[in-house]
């Protein structure tokens, strides 16, 4: 994309010698038309093209059964948003142009966000490197015991909430209602979880599969997503974690501070 | 820095002929109105130092009433009809509230100890000398007529106000009991969900920190387009860079804890779960984001209280400040450094991988800080040293302020820090840095730029026995927290064994004889402002250009643009503005038109 | 009062649109000087914006780490088509904007109108697409008539004459607490709904802060307050619209993209 861009012709003022900024100022810039659209199709480009590289990881993974690792989906999703996010401030909010002191200003700025990010990842992501103990322990979705609502409709969740919503509304529907409900908004279509496991070599709900298999009629049509089949009566509590490879690591106990 | 007499180019070179911007414009009812519509960025400081001072006299009710708790320990009775109950602590007393059960008493004592913090924290120290002495003086050490952004001044002083408003109205409401950290689960899972006190508390943060960041953003541009023509950044005063660097912190630290008090009014309301653990959240992800804009803000608290030292004591030594560059660059890389170190708040809750390297980036701060403190010492060597009450605060803060940067030191590292976190020590550590360090300079400067600011001059001989009075008084407060700390007194509360009951009292003493030195102040202020002797342009010889205007300035700050021809702190080679040459004696006058620095 | 002479309207005693006759506040020395001094600090202000939505990308990324298929199984629920289109209608308002900052340096008075108005629309469009398409049905289980997704569901009552309908055991998709959806496959989920509803619900809040300024600009644009000698409301109010546009662009792969 060349582009040249020119200087509105008022722009030319007589600088003023004892001005210490005069000199620094920077001429308005009028960008040309056919870079703005350049840059407008590059834009809608990337935009079909990290829709249509997920889409093609989707097609992959339950055509061929072949599962692409999630760093890559995050490398290849984020580098493309960041490619994005240039163009946009290169040319529509003109840093590529402009006072250069802008654009440091929004560097920082990005470096401020990079050490959010690093830091509280570090911690969060590496506890118990040293000592086991600092791991805490896993209790999934939470202690429970939140209340939620006011007056009349208050009420207390004991337990994890997904497993609170699911036994409120088993026991609301009946087994039966409950396993229909099911497969009609969890069928394969563009709202639902399309997570048929069928053509996978391993079941993507890893962990969890007790939770989401739990009705006490084994459902319908093979389309719940557990394969692992360790099926947990109604009622019962949610699974302690087993401790699989992509088991969560559970909030600490809260520290001092 | 000299006006320079004849026609300059430009868009203000012409002469204003206008009054003090105090002088009052008709009536009271119009004169309120003009000072709240005003967009003078002096007038706005004045309000600003009005309003923080209004929040310091609270904070201080509240730290007095800790003190008055904390002069005996609660006795609980074991034996008799009352088991387990209190005879009333003295707080409860105070509030009519005889044998309540300790948690009752303990609930007053956490109200009164975090509206303590909260309004010293959030509406006092961060706002404190920026939006107040900055505000007032920014714009007239850079030679300019206002800041860049005068309605965003204005409205950075009403959202200030706003919420305070709200700060006030969960105190009126019955207090907040979280601490002024919020940490959660104390602030996000109370059992009854009509605490709208918290949410407003939560608020009024939220909201004062829009008014933080408008007046960092308003002088950081204000610093960068401007300075009067001759003056580049090394001819800047270094009140200026401190009040730059602090402005990029707030710009970039403040909307964290935005975005962490808005995720926590949303929890508290929702129970969203992001810090709550019963919803599978995770309480110290809240301490990150906390910390992330709360240790930072720390040197938002400080760095202009180390700009007003390099001030007072270059003017009052009466000699040019030694490494101006070393602490120029020392101010901003305390800002950059500080996004580094917010670990340390929670050693003791975060994983030991990160708390390693947090541990090693906090020492780092020293180095920048103790670049500072050995240059001013440097300034004071062979200067001619004047004992007014600026400079007497200035020595004052050299001393409280080392004892409270060196503390830091054994908290930064991780094996002492496990031993006196949440202790005594930490209490003393930062009241030591806060109070001895910001505030204390803070009165440095109201003293230095009293004169500027309401063209009068104060009483010396008391402003300086208060000085002693606040000196002695803050030193027995707090040098004895740091035996209660080593001893293991924890902070945050409201009894004691009765080992700790002497350290305690010669505590709450020395409380009581630094409100004796502040109401002294006041006492001293107020003279000052009804009958003070009329001050002149420069009582104290100042080089930087706001010692060029009137006393106090007129409202377009300068009768002519003013053009740098020295360095700020040039005493060897200039006579300074509105002075006799005959009080100032030039050793080595500079050839007319060269420029040293 | 101020004696900053601030200049307001048209120069009464000319007659001249306001963009010609435009001074600045009087303490700049130039209009440039002015100019630059309001894009310095509304780059300061984008800062404050990006940092701000920082604190929700942490979030998001440790809850990722920490919950991988509680945030796949999340990010299925919603339909990447209704994401992706949201992209496209963002990216084009963006282009309008910027077109019209070169409309009013090139003093087209209609046409800045005209690309004023479409990135109005736009943004209100963005918003509507994620109010009846995406929040309401997750939170609530109703449906919108129109909502081509309906026609996979079977719907057990139906409102306002038709135009809604629910979808028992659909809703419920909620943040936290509220968490009301009974098919769950991970304990984790509400965590996913907290941090989708707090991103882009702070998100669409900025879409409909910049349908405000937006708005703004085109009031002032019918009163030929722009033009090639003053259009920094245009640039500025540009800038932010295009920040609003940025945190989209990661919002969108990171939300709806998860695989």
């Amino acid at each position: 994309m060349s582009h040249d861009p020119h200087t509105h012709g008022t722009a030319a003022v007589a600088l003023d010698p004892t001005d210490p900024h005069g000199a620094t100022h920077h001429e308005h810039v009028i960008i040309p038309r056919s870079t703005l659209m350049n840059v407008l199709l590059v834009l809608l480009f990337f935009t079909l093209l990290t829709v249509g590289l997920s889409r093609a990881e989707v097609w992959a993974a339950g055509f061929f059964g072949i599962e692409i690792p999630q760093w890559v989906n995050v490398a290849v999703a984020m580098s493309i948003a960041i490619v994005k996010g240039l163009l946009v401030l290169l040319f529509f909010m003109q840093l590529k142009y402009d006072n250069k002191l802008n654009a440091i200003i929004f560097a920082n700025c990005i470096f401020a966000v990079g050490l959010f990010l690093f830091f509280s990842m570090t911690d969060l992501g590496f506890r118990g490197v040293v000592y086991e103990w600092k791991k805490g322990e896993i209790s999934l979705g939470g202690t429970g015991g939140v209340s939620r609502g006011a007056g009349d409709h208050k009420e207390t969740i004991s337990g994890n909430v997904t497993h609170f919503a699911r036994e409120k509304y088993l026991a609301l529907w009946g087994p039966e209602k409950f396993e229909h409900i099911r497969a009609s908004v969890k069928h394969d279509h563009p709202h639902g979880a399309d997570a048929n496991t069928a053509n996978l070599s391993r079941a993507i709900t890893g962990q969890t599969g007790a939770l989401s298999a739990t009705a006490p009629t084994h459902s319908a049509g093979g389309h719940a997503p557990s394969a692992d089949g360790h099926a947990a009566p109604a009622g019962d509590h949610p699974p302690e974690a087993p401790a699989s490879h992509d088991a969560p690591k559970d909030a600490p106990p809260t520290g001092g501070h | 820095m000299t006006t320079l007499h004849g026609e300059i180019p430009g868009a203000h070179g012409h002469e204003h002929h206008d009054g003090s911007y105090l002088e009052r414009k008709g009536g009271m009812v119009s004169t309120i109105i003009d000072w709240a519509t005003t967009i003078d960025h002096k007038k706005i400081g004045v309000m600003y130092l009005v309003a923080v001072l209004t929040m310091f006299f609270i904070g201080g009710v509240a730290a007095m009433l800790i003190r008055y708790e904390l002069f005996e320990p609660v006795r609980i009775q074991a034996t008799g009809d009352n088991v387990g109950q209190i005879s009333g602590t003295a707080l409860a007393n105070l509030f009519g509230q005889k044998d309540i059960s300790v948690a009752k008493a303990d609930n007053i004592y956490n109200r009164v100890m975090t509206l303590h913090g909260a309004v010293m924290v959030f509406m006092f120290i961060v706002p404190g000398i920026p939006a107040s002495l900055g505000n007032f003086l920014l714009p007239l050490m850079l030679g300019a007529k206002d800041v860049a952004f005068p309605r965003l001044n204005l409205a950075s002083w009403y959202v200030y106000v706003f919420g305070s408003i709200f700060g006030i109205l969960a105190i009126v409401m019955g207090g907040v009991d979280t601490g002024w950290t919020f940490y959660t689960p104390y602030s996000s899972s109370h059992a009854d969900p009509g605490h709208w006190r918290v949410v407003f508390m939560i608020l009024a943060a939220f909201i004062l920190g829009f008014s933080s960041i408008f007046t960092g953003l308003n002088f950081i541009v204000t610093v960068h387009k401007l300075r009067a023509p001759g003056l580049g950044w090394f001819d800047l005063p270094l009140f200026v860079w401190a009040i730059y660097s602090t402005s990029i912190i707030q710009v970039l630290a403040t909307p964290v804890i935005g975005i962490t008090l808005l995720l926590l009014v949303f929890e508290r309301l929702f129970h969203v779960g992001i810090f709550d653990p019963a919803l599978g959240g995770d309480p110290v992800l809240f301490q990150h984001f906390f910390w992330f804009y709360s240790h930072p803000v720390v040197y938002v608290m400080i760095l202009p209280g180390m700009g007003i030292i390099s001030e007072t004591i270059a003017v009052h030594s009466r000699k040019q400040i030694f490494g101006y560059k070393a602490i120029a660059f020392s101010s901003i890389s305390i800002a950059a450094i500080s996004f580094l170190v917010w670990g340390h708040h929670l050693f003791v809750s975060e994983g030991e991988l990160v708390a390693t390297i947090f541990s090693a980036l906090t020492f780092l701060v020293a180095i920048p800080t103790a670049v500072k403190v050995f240059n001013w010492i440097g300034t004071l060597y062979k200067g001619s040293i004047q004992i007014n009450t600026p400079m007497l605060y200035t020595l004052f803060f050299l001393f409280t302020f080392s004892i409270g940067g060196l503390t830091g030191l054994p908290l930064g590292a991780l094996a002492t820090d496990l031993h006196l976190h949440d202790s005594y020590f930490v209490v003393a550590h930062f009241h030591y840095v806060m109070m001895g360090g910001t505030v204390i300079a803070f009165l440095a400067g109201i003293h230095h730029w009293w004169p500027k600011i309401f063209g009068r001059m104060y009483n010396e001989r008391w402003a300086m026995i208060a000085c002693v009075l606040v000196f002695i008084g803050f030193n027995t407060t707090f040098f004895t927290q740091f035996f209660l700390g080593t001893r293991g007194m924890p902070r945050r509360y409201a009894s004691y064994p009765d080992q700790y009951q002497l350290l305690h009292q010669i505590s709450s003493i020395g409380a009581a004889i630094l409100l004796i030195g502040f109401l002294l102040h006041l006492a001293v202020f107020i003279g000052s402002l009804f009958a003070g002797k009329k001050a002149p342009a420069n009582p104290w010889g100042g080089l930087t250009f706001e010692w060029e205007a009137d006393s106090p300035p007129t409202t377009h700050n300068f009768h002519h643009e003013p053009l740098a021809t020295h360095g700020p702190y040039a005493f060897d080679d200039v006579v300074p503005p509105h002075c006799d040459p005959k009080d100032y004696p030039i050793a080595d006058p500079l050839p007319a038109g060269s420029k040293r620095h | 009062m101020t004696t900053l002479d601030i200049n307001h309207g048209p120069d009464g005693a000319t007659g001249r649109p306001y963009h010609e006759t435009y001074k600045p506040a009087s303490h700049f020395r130039s209009k440039d000087e002015e100019f630059d001094a309001v894009k310095i600090g509304m780059w300061l202000f984008l800062a404050t914006e990006v940092l701000l939505f920082a604190g929700l990308f942490v979030g998001y990324a440790i809850f990722r780490m920490m919950h991988p298929e509680a945030f796949r199984n999340g990010s299925h629920y919603l339909d990447w088509k209704w994401g992706c289109l949201n992209t496209i209608v963002l990216l084009f308002s963006s282009w309008t904007i910027a077109t019209s900052i070169g409309n009013a340096q090139r003093n087209e008075q209609k046409k800045l109108r005209r690309n004023l108005l479409i990135t109005v629309a736009c943004a209100l469009l963005f918003v509507g697409i994620k109010l009846t398409f995406e929040y309401m049905p997750k939170w609530s289980g109703w449906f919108i008539a129109f909502d081509p997704a309906l026609s996979h569901y079977e719907s057990d009552t139906s409102a306002l004459g038709g135009l809604l309908h629910h979808v028992p055991g659909y809703g419920g998709k909620r943040p936290g607490s509220l968490f009301d959806y009974p098919f769950a496959e991970n304990p984790y989920e509400p965590m996913w709904w907290s941090i989708y509803y707090c991103a882009t619900g702070i998100h669409a809040t900025h879409v409909l802060i910049g349908v405000g300024l937006i708005s703004w600009l085109y009031i002032r644009a019918r009163k030929l307050h722009f033009g090639p000698g003053h259009y920094t409301a245009v640039e500025v109010v540009g800038l932010y619209w295009h920040i609003v546009d940025l945190i989209w662009i990661f919002l969108f792969p990171l939300l709806y993209l998860i695989h």
